[in-house]
This record gives C-alpha cells, structure tokens and sequence, in this order.
C-alpha cells in the first residue's frame, strides 16, 4: 500500500503573524527528526516561501497541476534544511482564484505525494474558499494567533469555519510570539475559551513560541532559525512543537 | 466575534463596564490583574451563521437516537429532535426565554417542590445583579420552613443587601410598598406541593399581591411523567417560565424537555454547579444540547466543568428505565448521601454549598460578624434581616 503523508495545514487568518516562518522552521525541526517533509507554499497570491529561503523556483505550480512536469522535478530541496518545497508562485493566481477543480487537485496532489511522511500546507492570510477548504482538507490544522486581539478575532474566525466544515477533525492552536510562556498560556486560554462557548470545540494547544529577536534576524538573512541560531528560545519551542505532532501522530 | 479589552479599578466596575458596551451576553474570555487594577477581556458572537461549506455534508447521525433514548426524552419530542445540529432543534423544538431582570421589571417569585432549589437561585440571581451593579431588594416569603431565613441572610449578608421577610400577601404589599427605586426584586417562596389546592391557592395570592412574574424551579433529573404534571399544575397556577436546576449532577434531561413542552413554559436559566457566582447562566440552546452530548462523549468534552468530568459510564451499560438519579460520583457534596427517591433530595443537600452562616465572612464583612459562645446562641434579632410582618 503506498504511503500517503499527513497533511498538516497551517493557517491564521490575519496576516503578519509569522506563518510563513514558523511553517518554514516547522518543516526544518520535523525533518530533523526523521521522516521527508514537503512544504507547500499555499499562498499563492502572495507566495513567499522562496523569496524567504533565497530559493529560484525553476517551474510553475500550473506546470504540475498541467502535468506537463512531474511533482519531483517542480520541488527544489532546501540544502541546509533537509527539507523539500513546492513553490506557489505562478501565473496561475491566488487559490482564492483558483477553481474548486484545482484546489481538489492541488490536495489530491498532496495526498499522492507518497515519497513523504509530512506535507505541511502554509495557507494564505484571509478566509477565502481555497484556504478554507485546504483548512477543512488536511489532517491537522494548526491556527497561528498572537496576543493581538486582531489576531485573536481572525483566528478564531478561522476555527469558526473549520467547526462548521470538520468538526470532528484535529484542530490545534499555536501561539506565536509570545512575550512570557505564561502570556502565551493566557493567549491560548482566551481562544479556546471562546471556541469552546461559542463553537462547541475544544481545540488543545499545539505549542507557544515567544517572541526572540533572533528570528527577525534569521529572517533578514534569509537564512533558517535552526541553522542560524540553532539553541534560542523560539528554536526550542518550535522543535518542541515539533516533537508533539510527531507523538501524536505516532499515537 | 466582537472582542474588547476593559480595564478598571476592580472588577464590579469592570463588569458594569463590560455590560455597558457589550450586553448580558458578552462572554468574559479572561482576566488577569494589571496596575490599573483589572482587566477583562470580552466577547461578543455576532448570530450570524457561517456561509455552507463547499462540501455538502449534513448526514443523519445514527447515534442521535442514541442519545434522545438515553436522555428518556418523551416519544412526542423525538421526530423534532432527530437530525440536524441538536441545538439548532432544540431552539425550534422547545421554548427559551431570557430572564429579563431590570429594575422596573415585575417582582420575579421563585417556587417549585421543597428541595428544588428556590433558595440557591435566588441567592445567585442576587449575586449576579449585585456584580452587575444592580442592588435588588430580595425577599423571602419562607417563613415556615426551618432555617429558610438564615439560610437566604447567610448570602444576602455577603452582598451587602437587606433580606426582607415578608410571608402573608399583605406584608408582601407593604414591603414591595419601599421598593428602592430602580431595584429588580426577587421572591424566595415556601417549597410547595403543586398538587394541594390549598398550597397552591396561597401562592397565587402571594403572586398577585407582588403583582410578579412566577418562575418554576425544577430539578434536572426528574422522571419524564413527573417533570410533566409538576410543570402542567405550576403552568395552570400562572407561572410562566421555568429555572432548571442541577444540570450538572443530573445524567438525563428528558423530564426537563417534557416539562417546557408539556405546559409551553420556556426555559430560561440553568442552575450547573454549587458556586453562587457562576452556578446559574441562562438556559439557552447551545448550552443544553452540548450538556445533553457531554453524557454520551466518550472522554471528558469541551466545558471543563464538574459534569463533565464526572465518569460515566459506558453507554451500553447505562440504564434505559426511568429510575432514580443516578449517585453522584465526585465528591463535592460530602454530607451529601445517595438517595434512591425520584424526588429532591432532602435540605441537606443544599446547606451543603451553601455558606455556613457561623464560617467567618471574608475580611471586608468581618466588623459585623460577632464571635458567638457555644453552643448556638439564641436567635437576636438582626440588622441585615428587616421582618416585614
């Protein structure tokens, strides 16, 4: 029987909190411990997974999706990270654009990408219906949200739409640049607090990660967190993080 | 989802200031000490339903009729309730109402069978009004009942307000006669047999003269007949909403399904654990359908509550007859033993989370507590209890 990965989607709704970096340190982490990881760079309109890593995509998502080029000739292997990406930019717009045939076909791509253990999907900013419905698709969704209360309407927004469309599925919250663990915790408790009374969901916490000034700096650089400034504080809660879905996911 | 932040000295006027700008149905999120003194964070739900998913999903759920079995709810319910999201049905199902309690709303008059607890939802309607910056006059019509004062002055007390006893329709009049402008009023009235005419002529007469609005206090738990007839003769006698107790100890809610059906009276607050603070929210469809789920899920659901943690046993193994309340299983209530009658359980039950009126009062009260000699003094006239009769 082929392998089929886990789809782990990573989504926040509001943009500026650090998605496309913690999925790009999150791809890293998992595949240090082990199991090929494929990132997909799900935001498409504004795709920057490649321009964060100083990567040149050679061939377009709409190449795939066409058939014209295989899925392992369009992903470009990260040489530090260990990790393989699939780039979003393209002609082909953003998934918001795109028609419910493709997004199915992008996920069933993914599903069939059978060569890795993890697939992790970093949805755009926004609720539009391909994020949506790639939120619904994967099998482990993981809501960024940061103490702002911009952030915390948004990505409760987000869980809103995932309890109507999997309510039986594996949501998770993610505090990202906490100031203290403890702010993190009180963050978490706030959203869940509101999931719980007003969608019935009682989504467990996946990881805080505070807020370290190196990541800024490993940013700028273009280079990887876990290359740059491998023993920080935001490197260890994101392996941390790591370490948890890999159990549950054995489990 | 609205979300606001509200920071003020203490949390009395943070509350006023959270209801001010968001309603009574802003849910606190959280709340943590900051140097200004406190800060709530709020939030509102907007009614607004989420847009259909892409995929079209909505398959019957076979373990439905699982539930409404174990809940025993009564076979005239059923077909309303069989499918779609459970609180959805029970909206179109069942009457709700939210309790209005303003300060020029009709006096609002408790009653039910003794043990119901008439005096506990009493103690924590005041409570929330007195948090919410509205000081209600509070009156027990119990003068017959052992300790029934001072157990109603033992709260009143730790809220600051004056405890009115006032039993016979006339003194009723008379009290309601100084009714602070502005203040809501609530009457605890005598535990009473809705089946003996006399009884029940004697509370409508306490009803008319408060000129008030009669709730129902009703235990979860009740045998699906007896919740019926109990809610048919109280619905026949003028009151006109009911106040569910016991939502967290009871296991099955089909005699407070029957109830609201039966005699058309809408459900309108639920009494789910033991503190005066926070034992009584509003009943509203959301909350009973996720308690009726939270019996048969098989790991500890979303609340976090005392129900739901409670063990349960395995659905397969649980009874399908209509039989006694089940025994609790935590141990929150220690002088709280067992009983295998289908009725209340006897007024210990209650003193149990309720303050002992001897325990000393928390520092702010503690100029009007005397020490008293042992054994129990005799009673002395208070300042905090006015006898209106």
């Amino acid at each position: 029987m082929p392998n089929r990965p886990r789809l782990i989607a990573i989504a926040s709704g509001k943009g500026g909190v650090g998605k496309t970096w913690f999925a790009i340190t999150l791809a890293q982490a998992l595949a240090a411990r082990g199991g090929p990881v494929l990132l997909f760079d799900g935001d498409l309109g504004l795709a920057n997974v490649d321009v964060q890593l100083g990567l040149t995509p050679q061939h377009e998502l709409g190449s795939v999706l066409s058939g014209r080029v295989s899925l392992a000739q369009a992903v470009l292997r990260h040489p530090e990270g260990g990790f393989d990406i699939l780039p979003g930019s393209s002609g082909s717009g953003t998934l918001s654009g795109l028609d419910p045939a493709s997004v199915e076909q992008i996920l069933s791509l993914l599903r069939g990408a059978g060569a890795y253990d993890t697939v992790l999907l970093d949805l755009g900013a926004g609720l539009e219906r391909g994020v949506r419905r790639m939120a619904a698709a994967a099998d482990t969704l993981l809501t960024i949200a940061t103490e702002e209360p911009t952030s915390l309407t948004d990505a409760y927004a987000v869980m809103k739409l995932y309890a109507n469309d999997a309510r039986q599925g594996d949501a998770r919250i993610l505090v990202n640049q906490a100031t203290t663990h403890a702010a993190g915790l009180r963050t978490y408790e706030t959203l869940r607090r509101a999931c719980v009374s007003f969608l019935r969901l009682d989504p467990p916490l996946a990881g805080i990660v505070r807020r370290d000034d190196r990541v800024r700096d490993a940013i700028r650089r273009q280079s990887l967190l876990l290359v740059r400034h491998p023993t920080c504080a935001a490197a260890a809660d994101v392996e941390a993080i790591a370490a948890g879905l890999s159990q549950r996911a054995a489990a | 989802m609205r979300l606001r932040l509200f920071r003020a000295p203490n949390m009395a006027e943070a509350m006023a200031r959270v209801r001010a700008e968001l309603g009574d149905d802003a849910l606190i999120l959280g709340t943590r000490p900051v140097q200004e003194g406190v800060e709530i964070t709020a939030a509102l739900e907007s009614a607004a339903s989420v847009a259909p998913a892409a995929r079209p999903p909505v398959v019957p759920d076979p373990r439905r009729a699982d539930l409404l079995a174990f809940h025993a709810v009564p076979e005239t319910l059923r077909p309303a309730l069989a499918d779609g999201p459970l609180d959805q049905a029970l909206r179109r199902a069942l009457p709700f109402h939210r309790l209005a309690l303003t300060g020029d709303a009709r006096p609002l008059l408790l009653v039910g069978t003794p043990g119901a607890g008439k005096t506990l939802t009493v103690a924590r309607l005041a409570t929330r009004l007195v948090l919410a910056g509205c000081a209600p006059m509070v009156i027990t019509a119990d003068a017959k009942r052992a300790g029934a004062t001072e157990q109603l002055a033992a709260f009143t007390r730790l809220l600051g307000l004056t405890l009115t006893v006032a039993s016979h329709p006339v003194t009723v009049g008379r009290a309601l006669a100084r009714r602070p402008p502005g203040a809501p009023v609530l009457i605890d009235c005598p535990g009473t047999d809705a089946f003996d005419p006399t009884q029940m002529e004697e509370l409508r007469a306490l009803a008319a003269a408060a000129d008030g609005t009669v709730a129902l206090v009703l235990p979860a738990g009740l045998q699906v007949e007896e919740a019926a007839d109990l809610a048919q003769a109280h619905a026949a006698n003028g009151a006109e909403m009911l106040v569910a107790t016991r939502l967290d100890l009871a296991r099955r809610f089909g005699g407070l399904l029957a109830a609201a059906a039966a005699a058309s009276l809408p459900l309108a607050e639920a009494g789910i654990g033991p503190g005066a603070a926070d034992g009584l929210v509003p009943l509203t469809p959301e909350e009973l359908a996720r308690r009726m789920e939270a019996r048969l899920a098989p790991s500890a659901a979303a609340a976090g509550d005392v129900a739901d943690r409670l063990p349960r046993p395995a659905p397969t193994a649980a009874p399908r007859h209509h039989g006694p309340p089940p025994r609790r299983e935590v141990d929150t209530h220690p002088t709280a033993a067992p009983t295998s009658h289908p009725m209340p359980p006897p007024a210990s039950w209650q003193a149990a989370a309720m303050p002992d009126p001897r325990a000393p009062l928390h520092a702010g009260q503690a100029a009007s507590v005397r020490p008293r000699p042992t054994p129990m003094p005799a009673p002395r006239a208070r300042q905090d209890v006015r006898h209106a009769e």
